[in-house]
């Protein structure tokens, strides 16, 4: 995953204990003004984490106010934020780097269809959906998010096991098994397909 | 072919018969993406402190396998998780800015009239009897320049 933690360096203590969330959302000043000050860091790193490596740097100063601009909206995100589900300063990590994603896909220019690979422009076949389909329970949400991770991702299993909080032999064992349901339905599919076509090797 | 490719083969067989077929990220189809909400965000960020269970879990990892851009965001939050970076001073005065000092309310407003009305009404009767006083004692002195008793009509006598 892209840029190592350069130049950033780890949080102070909890949010949560330094800001008065019923004062702020009551639209206290002094409490704004706090919140501000401890909140700042933390949005502005994640937003420089993310526009960095897409050589934006410059434009972290804007696309953090965009992020405060938005908490102090009246429909404001800190409104319906519970302590009880999610730490603060993730909260706030994870509105900061929506932002930031949403900045760069604005500057973005449209690519060219010629650079836009053809899996992309392909049309979904028209065959009948019943003759496609898995079924929905063949691998669990979390063997799939596994297989995302590695496959399309192409994470390496240490950055896919930190990601999901588990360890590295968790992952394979996870993608073991996957593999072996896959490779069993595959197996008995009735089109008696391949299990790689022509094209694909 | 490799054993990773023919798994990676095996893979892409299954996403591509999702019902959200599972593809790599499309930058161009993300411009008319709908805003997230809060309530979507603060899942997300239950999740990634590893909050949820069960069920809820479930859900939000499903929704992570077949929503690239979703996962995109998941995998950059985790990522910046618990850093801080020193942000400019006049990056904070603009933050700070966005929020306009309070203004008092309708009882802070009407105590702070009553006490300008009470403070120049006592003003004004303090001025009063203070020239009051001033106009009696300058006419005691003149009797006494003059030479009349304390008595005396000065007006009548000096008519």
């Amino acid at each position: 995953m892209g840029d190592p933690k350069g130049g950033l360096t780890p949080a102070a203590p909890p949010l949560e204990r330094a800001v008065d969330s019923a004062r702020l959302l009551a639209g206290d000043k002094a409490e704004w003004d706090r919140f501000v000050r401890r909140a700042g860091p933390v949005i502005y790193a994640a937003v420089l984490r993310r526009l960095g490596p897409a050589g934006a740097s410059a434009d972290a100063e804007d696309v953090a106010q965009e992020v405060f601009a938005r908490l102090c909206r009246r429909d404001r995100p800190l409104a319906g934020y519970d302590p009880k589900r999610a730490s603060l300063s993730t909260f706030l990590t994870v509105l900061a780097t929506s932002a930031a994603i949403d900045h760069l896909r604005r500057k973005r220019p449209a690519d060219p269809i010629e650079s836009v690979p053809e899996h992309r422009l392909s049309v979904p076949a028209a065959e009948p959906r019943e003759r496609l389909k898995v079924p929905d329970d063949l691998l669990t949400p979390r063997q799939k998010l596994v297989m995302t991770l590695l496959y399309d991702r192409e994470m390496e299993v240490a950055d896919a096991a930190a990601f999901l909080g588990v360890d590295a032999q968790t992952i394979r064992s996870t993608h073991h098994k996957a593999i072996l349901r896959l490779r069993a339905h595959f197996a008995g599919d009735k089109e008696g397909k391949p299990l790689v076509s022509q094209d694909e090797a | 072919m490799t054993e990773s490719d023919h798994d990676k083969a095996v893979w892409r067989r299954f996403a591509d018969r999702q019902e959200s077929p599972v593809h790599p990220p499309r930058p161009e189809a993300a411009a008319e993406r709908p805003p997230k909400d809060a309530g979507e965000e603060l899942l997300l960020a239950a999740w990634i402190d590893g909050r949820l269970e069960g069920a809820e879990r479930e859900a939000v990892e499903a929704r992570l396998s077949g929503d690239p851009e979703l996962l995109d965001l998941a995998v950059s939050a985790a990522g910046s998780r618990g850093l801080a970076a020193p942000w400019p001073k006049r990056a904070e005065a603009r933050a700070a800015a966005l929020v306009a000092p309070s203004r008092p309310g309708w009882r802070t407003v009407a105590a702070a009239a009553a006490a300008v009305v009470v403070v120049a009404l006592g003003g004004f009767e303090m001025g009063r009897a203070g020239s009051l006083w001033l106009a009696d004692d300058t006419e005691t002195d003149l009797a006494a320049e003059l030479g009349l008793l304390p008595d005396t009509d000065l007006m009548e006598t000096l008519l």
